[in-house]
């Protein structure tokens, strides 16, 4: 291997998405060197909420609550519901000093409209999102706007759907700068009111329509990089508060959180490999040596930890054959129900979930990978985030606090295992043979 | 209880209930057509879509395929716009029979059915997807035939002509006097009105429900429910229809669909045709079959699977399903105590124009009404409300058409708002309220490869826009049309699909709750 290709790391992380990010920016707290790769990630397809905990049925405020619902292999049973709750806390601190204020109502769950008119709850909301929530707890008369050419938004289809919590008027504007019978794109358009004088045209289209509401509702396109400055620029300019209403993907609250984690960590000295491939982990010497392959060659890694947040079948860290699923980079064993007739329920929409969910990665209270037997694969490997077994995230609205609370917990053991081995040895490149140390390289399942 | 009268009550808008409607009003005989769901529910929204060359049954059923000779090219000729001309194949792989091969020349030859030996190296030149290990093949004049597109051809074709079309309507009781059929009641499954019918003729055009809707007045038939799964290929992989060289069986024809390529089918006795489910152990045991031919399909993604259901009819005491009768029945009921009331079931969907012409004849002869049959030679319409179902036809309107076409609401197949306008508009003129799964039956949405996840929730926003939808219409909507989808989805997920379908719950329950709305 060419030094020269060679990077050093305390950890690598496999995985770009809510469980990396927040593993990346664990670590770099902790005084550790980070190097995050990872692909499009599920940022993209987030609301933009972080959620902790609601088990069907109902909806309950009191997160803590549903602990007593829970599966006993879910990963939640390993963690104190404090420490997942610090984790959530820790992540909206660093996302609000980095220029994405994020907020929650008294450690509990709140209650917030979506743009299909379903009312559902999460645990922390973007202060972008922050009047929508004020609006149904407090039952005021909103208005709801739409978008000429923006598809799957209809402010009508929202306006009927809270129409238990508030009373709402619906009008349909043109966005500014579009002609009448265009497509609206969302980024173009978001990315086009970060520049004030497109806030002051949006924010003048609006006002005719005001009447006798305490708020105004509007598709979560309001910016990229200034949204909280344009939620009050808005707010200012008509006389009552703004707020965005999550949707369907390409999800701009997404975006702004998956920038805001990598621009924050960067300045963190955090090291990214974007939409590049890992080609090979192996594991020598004490060290895991990681093959990226980019355009113009082969990158190693050599990192001390590893971090496996690579998410499910969606982004490709679990892959469902026709007879098993398998976790393609490292070969870990996967827990799974046996055979597909038994992945899932014959209701797509039972409240229960479907097995198949539930697959994943098991692992032991520090979030080390456990095999067949029960007992941790190896030193200094961890897994994190949606791939891990035993929860339903979309239906048990844990997504976030799942992903938080799993990669504090596996930096927290990391940090601790890299410090004691620096008391014990010193750190400098070992000697000895391979068998001795029992390299491998990884399996890759195909 | 809302009271009418009919002069001819057809039970069943399949292919079949729907082609007796056409043929009797291209005689000027009035008639209604009911079906407890929309149009081709049964058996004919469940088959392989495939218009028969007759080869297939030469060897077991000459009878069976000499039908399918005759009619197969009527319907090349009276309804082109719903056929493709695929061609087709019979391939032989080393392990079968050859004495099968010699057999199938015999009777193709005794049957007069078209077939062409071809040197092995030809066939792969012709279909490049074959096995290459193939020993034998033929060239047969297999076609593909869209069967959801047929039948609504011929239900709008005899509503023109005075028919009445009443879906969601569920018959509920016969009312028998003195031999006759005085009334017949049924309710609607949406509004729960219940209404009375009175009829001249009732005819029993419910497929694998015929022994059920007889069963209501007093008579008994025995039928026996076979279910027969198929699967659905992300993509075309053959040119032509592909069958194997041997006694039918299980999995042994591929059958091109427009975009995609249809495996099937099983065959196994179901004790109750509501309860039709596709298992995974059977879409595992097509995908295996149709590998040995084509070894593309080992390795293909899958977007969906479903069953239909056979009504058997025994004959004699054989115990293999496929040998029972596939032939098609039409019993009068005069013979069992009732004068105005007959039953056509079974049959295949290329002899369905044959099979309601028998059944038009006998009811125009119990009548004494003298018209003649004119559905061998009258085309059948070609409707611009049907086209919507073909492949790419959504698309090459919206690039095309000199009209204001809209935005795209689904981006797979390319389908505008003006289409789904259309659609809509159509339905309510006919006094119904629209739904996505009647949406997508008339046209491609949902069949691509995202199989509805983005476009139900584009199209719910369009349609509470246009006020055609209100309150919690969109999201019951969604959860419809989804739950539909996932009776042919769950047995096929893995690999791609899978990926799919945790984008789909990641919008449905990770973003917008619905699984508590």
């Amino acid at each position: 291997m060419d030094k020269k290709s060679m990077i050093d790391a305390d950890i690598f992380v496999a995985g770009k998405g809510l469980a990396g990010l927040a593993a990346g920016l664990f670590a770099a707290r902790k005084g550790l060197k980070v190097v995050i790769a990872g692909g499009t990630s599920g940022c993209r397809y987030m609301s933009g909420l972080l959620d902790f905990l609601d088990i069907c049925p109902g909806m309950t405020d009191d997160p803590v609550s549903d602990f007593s619902l829970l599966a006993l292999d879910h990963p939640f049973k390993k963690i104190h519901t404090d420490e997942i709750r610090a984790s959530i806390h820790s992540m909206m601190t660093f996302l609000s000093e980095n220029g994405l204020k994020y907020e929650n109502s008294n450690n509990k769950n709140s209650l917030v409209m979506t743009s299909a008119g379903s009312i559902r709850t999460t645990y922390a909301y973007p202060y972008s999102m922050k009047a929508g929530v004020d609006a149904l707890k407090n039952g005021w008369p909103v208005l709801i706007v739409e978008f000429e050419g923006m598809k799957g938004f209809s402010a009508a289809q929202i306006a009927q759907g809270i129409s238990d919590y508030c009373s709402a008027i619906t009008v349909k504007i043109r966005f500014p700068g579009t002609v009448q019978g265009s497509e609206l794109y969302i980024e173009a358009s978001a990315l086009s009111l970060d520049l004030p004088e497109n806030r002051v045209r949006l924010a003048k289209a609006l006002i005719p329509h005001i009447k006798d509401v305490k708020a105004v509702g509007l598709p979560a396109i309001l910016g990229i990089y200034n949204t909280d400055r344009i939620i009050d620029d808005l707010g200012a300019l008509l006389g009552i508060p703004v707020f965005e209403i999550p949707g369907m993907p390409p999800s701009v609250p997404g975006l702004r959180f998956e920038e805001t984690m990598i621009k924050g960590l960067e300045r963190l000295g955090v090291s990214f490999f974007s939409q590049n491939v890992i080609s090979e982990i192996g594991y020598r010497d004490g060290f895991f040596e990681t093959a990226i392959d980019q355009n113009l060659g082969i990158k190693y890694i050599r990192s001390k930890g590893l971090v496996l947040s690579t998410g499910r079948f969606l982004s490709r860290g679990l892959i469902a054959g026709r007879t098993r699923i398998y976790e393609p980079l490292l070969g870990l064993h996967v827990k799974q129900p046996r055979g597909r007739d038994s992945w899932h329920s014959r209701m797509y929409f039972t409240p229960n979930g479907h097995p198949f969910n539930r697959s994943g990665i098991e692992t032991d209270e520090y979030m080390r990978p456990v095999g067949r037997n029960g007992r941790p694969v190896m030193e200094n490997l961890y897994v994190t985030g949606a791939i891990l077994s035993g929860q339903d995230w979309k239906r048990e609205k844990c997504g976030a606090a799942l992903s938080f609370a799993s990669s504090a917990r596996a930096v927290e053991s990391l940090k601790h295992n890299i410090d004691a081995s620096l008391l014990t040895s010193e750190k400098k490149y070992l000697e000895k043979t391979g068998e001795e140390h029992g390299n491998i390289l990884f399996s890759k399942a195909v | 209880m809302v009271r009418g009268h009919t002069s001819i009550l057809i039970v069943g808008c399949g292919v079949t209930g729907a082609g007796i409607a056409r043929d009797l009003s291209l005689r000027g005989v009035e008639c209604t057509v009911l079906d407890t769901n929309d149009y081709a529910s049964g058996a004919s929204g469940s088959n392989h879509g495939l218009l028969h060359s007759g080869a297939r049954y030469a060897v077991k059923d000459p009878r069976a395929a000499e039908e399918c000779v005759v009619e197969s090219d009527i319907l090349k000729s009276i309804a082109p716009h719903c056929i493709e001309k695929t061609g087709g194949l019979f391939v032989g792989l080393p392990e079968d029979d050859e004495k099968y091969f010699s057999e199938f020349e015999q009777a193709c030859s005794k049957t007069n059915i078209y077939f062409q030996a071809l040197d092995p190296d030809y066939a792969l030149e012709l279909e490049p997807s074959l096995n290459s290990n193939i020993i034998a093949a033929y060239a047969v004049n297999d076609a593909t035939i869209d069967p959801f597109r047929l039948t609504l051809e011929n239900l709008e074709d005899a509503r023109i002509h005075g028919c009445t079309f009443l879906p969601y309507s569920k018959v509920t009781g016969f009312g028998v006097y003195k031999g006759r059929i005085e009334n017949v009641r049924f309710i609607n499954r949406i509004s729960g009105k219940e209404s009375e019918i009175e009829a001249d003729y009732i005819i029993n055009a419910s497929g694998a429900w015929a022994g059920k809707i007889v069963g209501l007045t007093g008579i008994y038939i025995p039928v026996r429910c076979s279910k027969g799964t198929l699967i659905v290929s992300a993509s075309r992989i053959t040119g032509a229809v592909v069958n194997r060289l041997r006694t039918p069986s299980d999995g042994d024809i591929i059958v091109p669909g427009g975009t995609v390529s249809i495996i099937g089918t099983t065959s196994s006795i179901i004790k109750d045709p509501d309860s039709a489910y596709p298992q995974p152990s059977e879409t595992d045991l097509l995908i295996e079959e149709a590998s040995m031919m084509v070894p593309e399909f080992a390795g293909s993604r899958y977007v969906r699977s479903y069953s239909g259901v056979r009504p058997l009819f025994d004959i004699g005491n054989n115990n293999d399903q496929r040998c029972i009768s596939r032939g098609y029945v039409l019993r009068d009921h005069s013979d069992d105590g009732i004068d105005n009331f007959a039953t056509i079931s079974g049959g295949k969907l290329t002899t369905y124009r044959l099979m309601a012409e028998k059944t038009a004849d006998l009811v125009c002869s119990k009548l004494n009404i003298e018209a003649v049959c004119k559905t061998s030679t009258r085309m059948l319409p070609d409707s611009r409300k049907t086209s919507w179902s073909i492949p790419g036809a959504s698309a090459k309107h919206h690039f095309v058409s000199s009209e204001k076409g809209g935005r795209l609401l689904c981006e797979c197949e390319m389908i505008s708002e003006h289409v789904i306008d259309e659609i809509v508009d159509d339905l309510l003129s006919q006094g119904r309220e629209p739904t996505l799964t009647e949406i997508g039956l008339r046209s491609r949405v949902g069949k691509g490869p995202c199989q509805g996840c983005g476009c139900s929730s584009r199209i719910a926003a369009y349609l509470h826009g246009r006020g055609v939808f209100k309150g919690r219409d969109g999201i019951n909507q969604i959860k419809a049309m989804t739950e539909n989808r996932w009776k042919g989805l769950r047995p096929v997920v893995c690999g791609d699909s899978a990926a799919q379908l945790e984008l789909q719950e990641s919008v449905h329950m990770g973003i917008f709750g619905f699984e508590r709305q």
